[in-house]
């Protein structure tokens, strides 16, 4: 598989959006709350992140709506969004479950000095 | 969610306009440096952001969000400009003329015949000279050649180091004369040209140069480089004492015709390189190659300072007017093309088929 990992902001995109359709404020909240304030995303950085998922087919507009006369676009996952999603889980889940062996093994001999 | 609440004020009796709608204005206008196509999309939808994650009674965007949108609008513009095939064959053309170009300039100081006359040769450091001169043309020959293969990696990593080759160049020669000045001030425009192009190149696909093109530019490339080596091969040199001699070249008489002859075979060789182009990269090539143009116009007769290899004639300095002139015009020289291809393409456009 020659795919190029997911970026941070753009897997805490997916994430937020595997719970349910969000539009995009509610997208910088929760993509906050998710990265225990860590990841804030700014307006042009969301934009870019969701016009390339958008592009990738992983993302699709769900619904608009207007509130206080203007515009709320709410964005949903597609299918191949849902696996793209679930793939890069496993990839990090491997890559963390090698780092904690690895970080097991090496623990007893720092204990040893 | 926060909420914004707006909080019209009065300044002695005169009506403010109220923070949402100052907030609003300011931001429109940072979305101003998006695509006009982008804006369409998502203009609205972002302006609710921005101003959703606003505090209450605030006026002005937060500076970090400013520059972000700033930084993204330019990269959306850059982006959209390198999906379009013709944007992306012109860097790709681009990437190999540029470094052509340099080494055959390279190659001209290696062959310059200064270097090879004792007397000037002190003055010119030949040693350092010389080999700068091998190090820059066979550099540039292997990026132009990366680039002809398609070997695009290969060929952005080349230009961008390179460029940074040049630069060191340009900013030894700051402290010079004109002369070195601005032949430095031009392989590092070149290579600067070569670099973005190259790296702007990298998701091409298509051969870019057809044999009729290649041919022409490696021409014009040979002509440019071999010409000084003409005239080593003529210029005689008769020490008297130590530090002294004459120096007897038959084609001094014609030297100048000679020149201007092959300045213009240059030119025409380049412009049929450029008409071998389809007409869009044509088009764009054209255009990008207009400041080269008006710059070594500049230099050659508005500043008569262009000389090959950058020896110490003409003891000149630019003067601040000049510096200015000199940065100035390729940048105008460049938007102005620009904005004559969006209005040509347009006409065209509407003209149909």
């Amino acid at each position: 598989m020659n795919e190029q990992p997911l970026r941070e902001p753009a897997f805490l995109v997916l994430t937020a959006l595997a719970g349910e359709p969000l539009h995009g404020y509610a997208l910088v909240e929760d993509v906050l709350r998710l990265s225990d304030g860590q990841v804030r995303l700014h307006t042009g950085t969301l934009y870019g992140v969701l016009d390339r998922l958008r592009e990738a087919g992983l993302i699709v507009v769900d619904r608009e709506e207007i509130v206080e006369s203007r515009l709320r676009r709410y964005y949903a996952l597609t299918d191949a969004g849902i696996a793209r999603l679930a793939a890069e889980t496993e990839r990090m889940r491997r890559n963390a479950n090698a780092a904690a062996s690895r970080l097991r093994r090496l623990r007893p001999a720092e204990g040893a000095i | 969610m926060r909420r914004r609440r707006d909080t019209p004020r009065t300044d002695g009796g005169a009506r403010r306009e109220p923070a949402a709608e100052a907030l609003e204005r300011r931001y429109r206008r940072l979305l101003a440096w998006y695509p006009a196509a982008c804006r369409a999309a998502n203009a609205d939808d972002m302006l609710g952001v921005a101003l959703a994650r606003s505090a209450p009674g605030q006026r002005w965007p937060e500076p970090g969000e400013a520059v972000n949108l700033i930084v993204s609008g330019i990269g959306e513009r850059l982006g959209g400009m390198l999906r379009q095939p013709d944007h992306r064959d012109t860097a790709a053309v681009l990437a190999i003329a540029g470094p052509l170009l340099l080494a055959a300039a390279a190659v001209r100081t290696m062959a310059s015949p200064f270097l090879f006359t004792p007397t000037i040769a002190v003055l010119a450091a030949p040693q350092r000279t010389l080999v700068t001169a091998i190090a820059f043309a066979a550099w540039w020959t292997l990026v132009a050649l990366a680039g002809m293969l398609r070997w695009r990696r290969v060929a952005a990593t080349g230009a961008c180091l390179g460029l940074a080759g040049q630069v060191v160049m340009l900013t030894l020669a700051v402290s010079g004369y004109a002369g070195a000045l601005m032949v430095a001030y031009w392989q590092a425009a070149v290579a600067l040209v070569a670099a973005a192009s190259a790296l702007g190149s990298l998701r091409s696909q298509d051969r870019p140069l057809s044999w009729r093109a290649a041919t022409a530019l490696t021409a014009a490339a040979a002509i440019l480089a071999g010409w000084p080596a003409v005239e080593v091969a003529t210029v005689t040199y008769s020490p008297i004492t130590a530090n002294s001699g004459t120096i007897s070249d038959p084609l001094s008489g014609i030297a100048g015709w000679l020149n201007d002859g092959l300045f213009a075979s240059i030119l025409i060789l380049m412009l049929a390189a450029i008409a071998a182009l389809r007409p869009a990269v044509r088009r764009r090539a054209a255009v990008l190659l207009l400041p080269a143009f008006v710059t070594t116009a500049l230099a050659c007769w508005g500043f008569r300072g262009f000389l090959p290899g950058g020896l110490p004639f003409g003891l000149l300095m630019l003067s601040p007017f000049q510096w200015q002139v000199l940065v100035l015009v390729p940048v105008i020289g460049m938007v102005a093309g620009f904005i004559g291809l969006r209005f040509y393409e347009r006409l065209l456009r509407r003209r149909g088929p």
